[in-house]
């Protein structure tokens, strides 16, 4: 007997038990984290087990192009671009079902410009039907009050009177979804009901400041298609645009610059936030698309990381003028 | 602390092995006797070893970790197209309205959770500025649909929060409105600053019938709004030669990229045909203002900026030329100041000059 343990002191065997014993808790406590992770992020109800996968909406044989057209005229600037990667016939074949995914986050006028024209709309879901497409259906998910949006921004009224059908989105509309290789779009509701349905997809945005974002373009316009708080993503704003550009290949985007909010986006407010930019833009490859038209708001390609980052993952090249993009003027 | 007594037959060779010197200092440990033996030693190890491995565990998890994954089932509980905002009855109204007005919607109410429903991303601005809830309502003429206006009302919790959003927003060439001290009138909209509250009313059409229903609205709001009389009294420390008209912002947090200025004031300056920023932030103390002074400078310089030689009149004052413009940054008395996107370091100078000067004599009246 150690005459010092007596008083109080430790023994070796102490020394090692409570060291055991420290060491125990600790490992207990981080089985405990290992056992409650969640890896997969928690889910709506039960896991959702349907394997979903979008289809490629692009035109194969299309490959990337792009147009610009100058002018005030939607209707004409439409065209004019259009014209020039082939006319809505090369990318919309009679019996196609075609979804017009727009942005209509917003219950606020079209003379603001924070969401897709009425005009575009409805040049758009003519020129689709014109070609013989079955038919078209126009969509997005504002979240709040979505047939107040719909109908205060003009488009309901649009896509009607050109024969094309809006899809208000509904609770039963949505699936879980997540995107191969994704690293945020995990398990998310996803607008999945008209997709599943249609044959092409056409994205048809404004361009915009973005105060998070930087610009607020085509590849974002497919923040759209998600549900739930999805708001939460603006804490990693580039890399869900990176990942909405990766899970959508569009048959077509259209970008239309013909009034630019140049500040205070997303939502704007006063008719000064706007400058008439008078420019559309048309292609198959949403990078390019993106790229350009982030110079409309005096921003640079590079200045935008989303950008970059959908260009590093092969969704298209920020390179806009390695597509020989035709140059229209309208009148 | 008391002392760690160790058992003799521990040897002070082994406690040395598995627990580190200063450690074993700090304990008071006094090793005596005897060698322990090797599995004891392993085993003290192998502990080691797993503490290690659940620490390396811990820290790759947390290394990972993404704000933007973090998703509680209410979050993820999505799809559901039920309104996400709060709607009161559509008999209330959010002001009292006079005759000519109706309420068109029921007022809706958003909070920090739910403010990016209404406004998207923009309300990431009002967030970062000390937002607590937006109410909303859309009205029209009596009789008529159209055209419409809507009302939002932020409550920013505090005046200079609400200047904030309100400065940061601010649409050039916009008229003064005759309302309250911040507020002025565009086309189409009316925006002010009344309290802690910042009021925006916006019309679907840019007519005059459309401007004086906001204005009524405007008044309505304001009247019935019981708020301290407050100002901004950093607009009067800026020089006024070649201050463009209204350009005063206040930028609450995370300024020019360094997320430790906080309150910084703006104000954009034309000297031959160039745009300039001065910028000014009141810290607690002189020294404060000065350390800030110092880590803008490094922060400058740590993203590419080359500390220029300047035989600049104020004292301490940095020289850094970046992105092919100039900045100079000092501290007086409890000032943190500068210029920022200079043509020329001449022209960074002489503003930079004239800042402090005034600066300098507000200081010295206040004995700050």
């Amino acid at each position: 007997m150690n005459p010092e343990a007596d008083k109080g002191q430790i023994k070796r065997r102490q020394f090692l038990t409570r060291l055991a014993k420290a060491a125990g808790i600790i490992l207990a406590g981080g089985g405990v984290t290992v056992v409650f992770h969640d890896r997969k992020g928690p889910m709506r109800e039960a896991p959702d087990l349907t394997d979903i996968r979008l289809p490629d909406f692009s035109v194969a044989h299309q490959g990337p192009k792009m147009a610009v057209s100058r002018g005030a005229e939607r209707k004409a600037t439409l065209g004019l671009a259009l014209k020039a990667i082939g006319g809505i016939e090369a990318f919309i074949k009679p019996g196609d079902r075609v979804l017009l995914k727009v942005n209509a986050a917003f219950a606020s006028p079209p003379l603001l410009s924070a969401t897709t024209h009425p005009d575009l709309v409805s040049e758009l879901s003519r020129l689709c039907l014109g070609a013989g497409a079955q038919s078209v259906w126009v969509t997005d998910n504002p979240i709040n009050d979505p047939q107040s949006c719909f109908t205060l921004t003009g488009i309901a009224e649009a896509a009607r009177t050109a024969g094309a059908t809006v899809v208000v989105p509904q609770a039963q509309h949505f699936k879980s979804y997540s995107l191969p290789n994704g690293r945020l779009i995990k398990n998310w509701p996803l607008l999945y009901a008209p997709l599943k349905k249609i044959d092409k997809i056409i994205g048809a945005a404004p361009v915009k400041d973005h105060h998070r974002s930087g610009a607020s373009l085509t590849m974002k316009n497919w923040y759209g298609l998600l549900g739930g708080r999805r708001n939460i993503f603006h804490q990693d704003i580039h890399n869900i645009i990176k990942e909405l550009a990766m899970m959508v290949q569009p048959t077509l985007v259209v970008l239309d610059g013909t009034s630019a909010m140049m500040k205070n986006g997303p939502t704007g407010g006063a008719l000064s936030d706007l400058k008439p930019t008078e420019t559309m833009i048309v292609g198959t490859d949403q990078v390019a698309v993106d790229a350009f038209g982030a110079t409309l708001i005096g921003r640079t390609p590079g200045e935008l990381t989303y950008i970059s980052k959908a260009a590093a993952e092969g969704v298209g090249t920020a390179d806009w003028r390695s597509l020989n993009p035709v140059m229209t003027e309208a009148g | 602390m008391t002392p760690i007594r160790v058992s003799p037959n521990i040897s002070s060779v082994a406690i040395v092995k598995i627990i580190p010197k200063k450690l074993l200092q700090s304990a008071h440990v006094h090793p005596t006797v005897e060698q322990v033996t090797r599995s004891q030693t392993g085993l003290s190890l192998t502990f080691l070893a797993l503490l290690a491995i659940v620490a390396a565990g811990v820290l790759y998890t947390q290394s990972d970790f993404n704000p933007a994954v973090v998703q509680w089932q209410q979050l993820a509980a999505g799809g559901s197209q039920e309104p996400v905002s709060k709607q009161t009855a559509p008999e209330r109204t959010l002001v009292p309205l006079p005759d000519q007005l109706v309420g068109l919607t029921p007022v809706e109410s958003f909070d920090a959770q739910n403010l990016s429903d209404k406004i998207n991303g923009k309300a990431e601005l009002y967030l970062s500025s000390g937002f607590k809830r937006l109410e909303s309502q859309r009205f029209s003429r009596r009789g008529q649909s159209q055209p419409w206006l809507e009302m939002f009302a932020y409550d920013m919790d505090k005046f200079e929060n609400a200047y904030s959003v309100f400065s940061v927003q601010r649409r050039e060439n916009a008229a003064s409105a005759d309302l309250v001290e911040y507020a002025y009138q565009t086309d189409n909209a009316l925006f002010l600053v009344h309290g802690p509250y910042y009021l925006e009313i916006i019309a679907s059409e840019p007519t005059a019938e459309m401007r004086q229903a906001g204005e009524l609205l405007a008044r309505s709001f304001i009247s019935q709004t019981r708020v301290a009389r407050e100002t901004i009294s950093e607009n009067r420390l800026f020089p006024e030669e070649n201050l463009v008209a209204d350009s005063v912002a206040r930028i609450p947090a995370n300024a020019f990229g360094l997320e430790r200025l906080d309150k910084v004031f703006t104000a954009v300056y034309l000297i031959e045909g160039r745009e300039m920023t001065a910028f000014l932030s009141r810290r607690e103390s002189a020294a404060e203002a000065s350390e800030l002074a110092e880590a803008y400078r490094q922060f400058l310089i740590q993203f590419g900026g080359e500390a220029r030689k300047a035989e600049l009149s104020i004292e301490n004052a940095a020289l850094i030329n970046i992105l092919d413009s100039y900045e100079i940054v000092f501290a007086v008395g409890p000032y943190l100041a500068g210029v920022r996107e200079a043509a020329q370091p001449q022209q960074a100078e002489t503003l930079a000059l004239k800042l402090y000067q005034r600066l300098k004599t507000v200081s010295d009246e206040s004995g700050s």
